[in-house]
């Protein structure tokens, strides 16, 4: 039994996990593109949005890959590149407490890292019965829960204003960055920046 | 320890041996009267064949009952799915959840973005991409097909011919069958445990009726086709009642040779007066010794001088588990499967007070 962590899973069967000590829970992975396609499928077109059209077009800026292959292009794995209102109409599908992490929430997954990774055959079991066949794959692959190294991703700070934290894996973009530290970044590189969702526990 | 039980059933197979066919269409506005096109020409050349028609991105099945319901509604059902991500996991994932055994014809402009996803799944095998674009990829795990070679080519690439037709199950003893379709049902073969029926059919109907004992489940009808996974097809499950045994009196001039093989010793033959061995059943200055018996077949009798021919296939000791088969072989039902024991040497006794003669010519 995990017990520094609890469990929750969303629609899709993702997991999202609380420390004992937090009162929110944060997805343990940044949404891929398994689980955002999940959403398309049974929401449907939105206007432009999550159309055929709309949807080359995010994957012409970062190719979609297979969700098994997490040493070749590890990128492609997880949804980048949607704009804040593009992202609003997935975090609703999931319920109407979900949302962006804050600043502050991402960094309290960041600091548990290590503990998450001692935690994996616990992790592994609690998830085994309602996990997605992606997401126990990765546990059981020690892919998760890229904090140290994965993607850019988007978060809010205190103020409700979107940011970007998060260090991209390095043999991608070699880079300085330390991991923890909110940044702006470049309206070129905003293709690469993906999320996590959140959900205060009341 | 469970109690093993023997179940028996009068069970009839029917089926048509032509692959289904499932139609996926990438609701792309762009090809949407090329897509429509090569949907109601497979729809008409196919009919009765099409199990269901879905859009890609989404796992909505349609039906149609006769091809003319494709064209009328296609519109309809075009426009519900407009714009949808073209993916193909939905689908598949049916076809995973259900067990759906159906070819997979997929007319799409372009690949589905998570086909990759699926790459080593055996459903791919028996999935066929028309692609109406020109754009064509050429990874080599998935089978693509264009417009060049006409509607004909693409027909003949979603037929998917049956190679192997069996009958087997768990536990599995067939006392009687026979075909009613145009074709050849093999004598069971015993393999691992189990009996299985081979048929090699003539046409594409396929209609067999057997009369058989089984464990838990009633065996099932498989049909393996060159690219598909098995089909597995369950029968119409009736009452079978096993006929009482009609024990016939020994013609009395036989009652010596009886004897001798009860004691495993000599007689005397009343054909020529003299001593044979119980094992001398052609008498070297007359004939065949056991006249008005049919041979080349298993024969049951007792100590009481009567007998009984096996008719069928085989017969069941139920109390003791214990088989026979026209062919002169004993088997036991022994942890939920068939154990071979022996094969008949002329006579043995099998059940107690009940012997086997097997003896060819």
């Amino acid at each position: 039994m995990c017990l520094l962590f609890t469990i929750k899973f969303d629609k899709f069967g993702f997991p999202l996990i609380k420390h004992n000590n937090w009162n929110f829970y944060i997805s343990l992975l940044p949404v891929s593109k398994f689980q955002f396609e999940k959403f398309m499928i049974k929401n449907g077109p939105l206007g432009y949005f999550y159309t055929d059209e709309w949807y080359k077009k995010i994957l012409s800026l970062n190719k979609r890959n297979n969700w098994k292959k997490i040493n070749e292009n590890p990128w492609g794995i997880f949804i980048t590149g949607l704009e804040y209102k593009e992202i609003v109409p997935f975090l609703k599908y999931l319920g109407k407490d979900f949302r962006l992490p804050t600043v502050e929430e991402w960094i309290c997954l960041y600091k548990v890292t290590k503990e998450l990774k001692e935690e994996k055959e616990s992790l592994f079991k609690q998830c085994k019965k309602n996990c997605s066949f992606p997401a126990l794959y990765w546990i059981k692959n020690d892919f998760y829960p890229l904090t140290e190294e994965g993607l850019v991703e988007i978060v809010k700070d205190e103020k409700g204003q979107i940011k970007h934290i998060g260090k991209p894996f390095n043999k991608w973009l070699p880079n300085l960055w330390q991991a923890n530290t909110v940044r702006d970044i470049f309206e070129e590189t905003k293709y690469l920046a993906g999320f996590r969702v959140a959900i205060t526990d009341k | 320890m469970q109690k093993r039980v023997i179940q028996k059933a009068d069970i009839s197979f029917t089926a048509n041996l032509s692959n289904s066919i499932v139609l996926v269409i990438h609701p792309s506005k762009e090809f949407k009267d090329k897509i429509f096109y090569i949907g109601k020409e497979i729809v008409s050349r196919l009919p009765g064949r099409i199990e269901g028609i879905y859009f890609l991105g989404s796992n909505k099945k349609y039906t149609i009952s006769i091809p003319r319901d494709f064209e009328e509604n296609f519109p309809r059902w075009f426009n519900d799915n407009e714009n949808r991500v073209n993916l193909i996991s939905p689908i598949f994932e049916e076809f995973e959840k259900n067990s759906y055994y159906s070819t997979i014809a997929v007319i799409c402009s372009s690949i589905p973005y998570d086909l990759d996803d699926w790459n080593a799944n055996k459903i791919i095998k028996r999935t066929l991409f028309i692609n109406v674009s020109d754009n064509h990829s050429n990874k080599n795990y998935y089978t693509e097909i264009n417009l060049k070679g006409g509607i004909s080519e693409i027909i003949n690439a979603l037929n998917d011919p049956a190679i192997n037709i069996q009958i087997r199950g768990q536990g599995f003893i067939p006392i009687f069958y026979e075909i009613h379709s145009k074709g050849k049902i093999e004598t069971p073969v015993y393999k691992k445990g189990e009996f299985i029926i081979n048929i090699i059919l003539e046409e594409e109907f396929i209609d067999v009726h057997l009369k058989a004992f089984f464990l838990k489940n009633p065996p099932y009808l498989y049909i393996k086709r060159e690219k598909g996974v098995e089909e597995k097809i369950q029968g119409k499950i009736g009452k079978f009642i096993v006929p009482e045994i009609i024990w016939q009196e020994l013609p009395k001039e036989l009652i010596p040779v009886f004897e001798a093989f009860f004691s495993k010793s000599e007689y005397i033959c009343y054909q020529c007066g003299k001593k044979h061995l119980y094992t001398t059943l052609v008498c070297p200055e007359g004939s065949v010794v056991l006249k008005n018996i049919p041979l080349g077949k298993v024969i049951l009798f007792n100590k009481e001088y009567m007998f009984y021919p096996l008719s069928d296939f085989a017969f069941v000791f139920e109390k003791s588990g214990k088989i026979i088969t026209n062919d002169g072989k004993l088997y036991k039902l022994h942890n939920e499967k068939l154990d071979f024991i022996k094969n008949i040497e002329l006579c043995e006794e099998v059940e107690k007070n009940v012997f086997a003669l097997y003896h060819k010519i």
